[in-house]
């Protein structure tokens, strides 16, 4: 990399250039995270009189207490946490095994079954037949209702398999099978562990997705036990916004947005720092996988 | 080899947890099933973020004392969309249902006509009738009774929900204006009274400074258009010039002089003439353009800046002056009545208090017996008190001795001779396991919602208190509207379907057509008549007719 001195004058421009706009886009992703954050350890009155602007005012913990102490936020935390990390198993074992069995030349049938997945990314039952189908399966109301539906997604399973097929030469197979091993060994030994970090991703993509997702927590659960984090989240955020068509008491909702502004921001925040703690972790993998995957497919 | 070996425990252990916990689940579902002898009505109730828990719950409990047997809850979810969502999934699955459903008012008439026409919901015309089995809901003054059975009753003639009556004048008139009285002060000027003399205040306000920081920053009539609860001032200003409720109710339809035609005020000469004196405001820079673009947020921002620069603003509810009591910028604030225009009128938008539908019966309940006794109990006196309020003697009371010490707005004006109740914890603003937040069906007349006092805060009523509006607003505003005003009209399914789109699209052109009106992007002279031909091809005499057949049918 040459220094910046040492560049022609029409790269320095072009430098300049890509810079300012990189800086610019930043600032404007950033921006909006800074302003949850500062928000969050603000006092609801600074936040609701729109006194907050980059850095916290009235610097409180208020929120956070609040958040802290209501046991819905525990439970939903508990049962965000066991969706992710059960879902996201299931969808992965699914997902790699059906990839590593459509990446083989040898398996019959193999452009049909392809075809029958692919299906589904454009054409689904809607909303009503699915319901049905999770009630008549005797899963409504329980966690299955939130870890079987969509335990593949067909996209990253294309993914998934494009990577197999395109990173790991059929030749290891006929090595191994030389040697002596099984499918099953193949698939445990050697395809595993050389496909790291298409693995990483799909966690990061499962996972990410189970723990923001609620339309099916909010369409399938009825019991409180079992909502995730975003339902509660949800809710809160739903009770700032204000209808006075459905709502008895419009001076009493208004009262409320105050104390509600408090805990808005922090349940934010606790919301989304699991997910912000295990990125860096995974994003190594995360740019190289992807692109493997998808550029050569 | 070892890496496997670690994934593998991991998998093994999470195994383990998903059969533990689907174990529990299993148990629970065996409950469920073998409750149907047992005795527990299953409420599907939508729910609320404040309630921290259903089951270990003072307003539960006491239910379930007073009923006899337990509830159990089919959670729904506390949007109104999703609610919706969720019903109409219930409806087409038809099995696993709860027994009533609790909603907060959160399905349209229109639904309830359509379910209830379908046979999901169960028709109620006799049981409500039948005062052995509602003896509450029978015990209610007759008067209120009508109403509330007109309000249940949808456009086939039948009832297929209960309601909650609890009107509170302070909510019917949310249009309060408000005038810097500290700037009048200081340019000697009275306060307005008319829409000739607002006008020459603020263009005293424009030129004289009054906040004292040398910048021409005051900006006069303030508010914003899309607020839900008064903070539309262009509404206000309107109706110094023809009633108009604003838009939401009915999509701003009206009665005419006679109290029985409908007609569309937005389309009158009257408004026009009020289109020009807002233009005519606009024009001199008093009124802000910001009113049609700003955001609840921005507009508790601009209300609440340092120095003040509001000069007059209308508001629902004074939160918007965060810590009201102490806050400087409302400090200024004067409350006054609705302006009279320059033909005498002076209304403020109102809509007519409308019953919200709260609970429905399933009808392929099993338990009607405990459906009904379970309806029948919020109409209760002491029900109704509790759902609201919470727990007697913790976060109420109607102690007599307590009740001499406090006083309240209304009485302070004359309207009541003495208190009912007393609020004497901040249940209403917390997290709480003490009410469901008052979701459910309610009686309470006018005079309870009046003779209550909200001790919460620790202080005392205070005549002298610049935050105790309601007696003022009762006094100011209550009555300024015309005597008949259209109420909230009930389609059937073939009426709404005809005029599905007018009720979009036409109360938004209206909107959009005032904001251009006066900031004049279409001028009041000229181009009225495209106006009027605009609103013609969406429609609106179709509605219009609608509109009329419902209300006659009323």
């Amino acid at each position: 990399m040459k220094k910046f001195r040492d560049l022609s004058l029409d790269d320095k421009v072009f430098h300049i250039a890509v810079f300012t706009i990189l800086t610019i886009f930043f600032i404007i992703v950033l921006y909006p995270c800074i302003f949850v954050i500062s928000a969050s350890f603000s006092s609801g009155r600074a936040v609701q009189a729109g006194k907050v602007v980059l850095w916290p005012v009235d610097f409180s913990l208020e929120g956070y207490k609040t958040v802290f102490h209501t046991k819905n936020v525990w439970i939903g935390f508990r049962n965000s946490l066991f969706y992710t990390i059960v879902g996201t198993l299931i969808n992965i074992v699914m997902t790699i095994t059906a990839a590593y069995c459509l990446s083989r030349k040898d398996l019959p049938g193999r452009n049909g079954i392809m075809l029958l997945f692919t299906f589904t990314m454009f054409f689904n039952g809607g909303l009503i037949p699915s319901y049905i189908l999770v009630q008549k399966l005797g899963i409504l109301n329980t966690p299955f209702a939130l870890l079987l539906p969509g335990a593949i997604g067909v996209y990253n399973l294309i993914v998934a398999r494009t990577f197999l097929v395109n990173t790991i030469p059929s030749e290891l197979l006929e090595a191994s099978m030389i040697d002596g091993c099984s499918d099953i060994k193949y698939f445990i030994y050697v395809i595993l562990p050389l496909s790291k970090s298409i693995l990483a991703v799909l966690v990061l993509f499962y996972g990410v997705a189970h723990w923001n997702a609620y339309f099916n927590a909010m369409i399938y659960l009825h019991d409180k036990n079992l909502f995730p984090l975003t339902l509660f989240l949800r809710e809160i955020l739903m009770s700032t916004q204000i209808d006075p068509g459905t709502v008895q008491d419009p001076e009493m909702q208004a009262r409320l947005q105050d104390m509600v502004a408090v805990i808005k921001y922090a349940l934010i925040m606790v919301s989304v720092v699991p997910v912000l703690v295990i990125y860096p972790f995974v994003q190594k993998y995360f740019v190289k996988g992807v692109m493997i995957g998808s550029v050569k497919g | 080899m070892c890496k496997v070996s670690k994934i593998a425990a991991f998998g093994l252990a999470s195994v383990l947890v998903l059969t533990s916990l689907a174990s529990c689940g299993g148990s629970k579902e065996s409950g469920a099933s073998s409750q149907s002898g047992e005795k527990k009505l299953r409420v599907g109730l939508t729910t609320s973020s404040m309630v921290t828990d259903y089951e270990d719950n003072y307003f539960t409990n006491y239910l379930e004392e007073k009923l006899g047997f337990e509830l159990e809850f089919y959670m729904l979810p506390a949007d109104a969309a999703e609610t919706r969502t969720k019903v109409a999934l219930m409806a087409t699955s038809n099995e696993d249902l709860p027994d009533v459903l609790v909603v907060d008012g959160h399905l349209t008439n229109e639904m309830i006509l359509e379910y209830g026409s379908n046979g999901f919901f169960m028709e109620l015309d006799d049981i409500t009738k039948d005062a052995a089995r509602m003896p509450n809901y029978n015990a209610i003054p007759a008067e209120d009774r009508k109403l509330m059975d007109k309000a249940q009753t949808m456009a086939d003639g039948h009832m297929y929900s209960l309601s909650a009556w609890e009107p509170e004048t302070w909510n019917l008139t949310p249009n309060r204006m408000f005038i810097n009285k500290a700037w009048l002060d200081k340019l000697g000027l009275q306060p307005p009274k008319t829409t000739d003399e607002l006008k020459k205040v603020l263009i005293a306000m424009r030129d004289g400074d009054p906040n004292g920081n040398g910048i021409k920053d005051e900006i006069g009539v303030y508010g914003f258009s899309g607020g839900g609860y008064g903070e539309n001032t262009t509404a206000a200003l309107m109706n110094s010039f023809v009633f108009w409720n604003g838009g939401g109710v009915n999509g701003g339809l009206a009665l005419d002089k006679d109290g029985k035609t409908v007609i569309a005020p937005f389309v009158s000469e009257e408004w026009r003439d009020g289109l020009r004196y807002m233009n005519d405001l606009y024009k001199e820079g008093v009124l802000s353009a910001n009113i049609f673009t700003d955001d609840y947020q921005t507009f508790k921002a601009l209300l609440n800046q340092d120095p003040q620069v509001v000069g007059v603003t209308t508001a629902g509810s004074l939160s918007n002056w965060p810590d009201v009591i102490n806050n400087a910028n409302y400090a200024e604030m004067l409350f006054i009545e609705p302006l009279k225009g320059p033909k005498g009128v002076q209304y403020t938008p109102y809509a007519e208090f409308t019953p919200t539908q709260e609970l429905m019966i399933l009808s392929s309940t099993d338990k009607l017996d405990m459906a009904v006794k379970f309806a029948d109990q919020f109409f209760d006196h002491d029900t109704s008190i509790i759902e609201r309020y919470g727990q007697e003697g913790v976060d109420w009371t109607r102690e007599p001795s307590v009740l001499a010490e406090h006083s309240n707005a209304y009485i302070a004006e004359g309207l009541y001779d003495k208190l009912s109740l007393v609020i004497t914890s901040t249940v209403w603003a917390d997290n709480q396991k003490q009410t469901w937040r008052n979701h459910g069906p309610r009686y309470a007349g006018l005079e309870m919602g009046n003779t209550t006092y909200d001790f919460s805060a620790g202080k005392k009523f205070d005549p002298e208190d610049t935050s105790q509006l309601f007696g003022k607003n009762y006094k100011m505003y209550y009555d300024k509207h015309p005597q008949k005003v259209l109420p909230a009209l009930k389609y059937t399914m073939d009426e709404a379907e005809q005029i599905q789109d007018q009720l979009t699209t036409i109360p938004d052109f209206v909107k959009q057509s005032l904001a251009e009106f006066v900031t004049g992007m279409r001028d009041v002279d000229k181009d009225w008549d495209s106006y009027l031909k605009m609103l013609d091809d969406m429609g609106l005499k179709q509605w219009i007719k609608n509109a009329q057949t419902a209300y006659d049918r009323n």
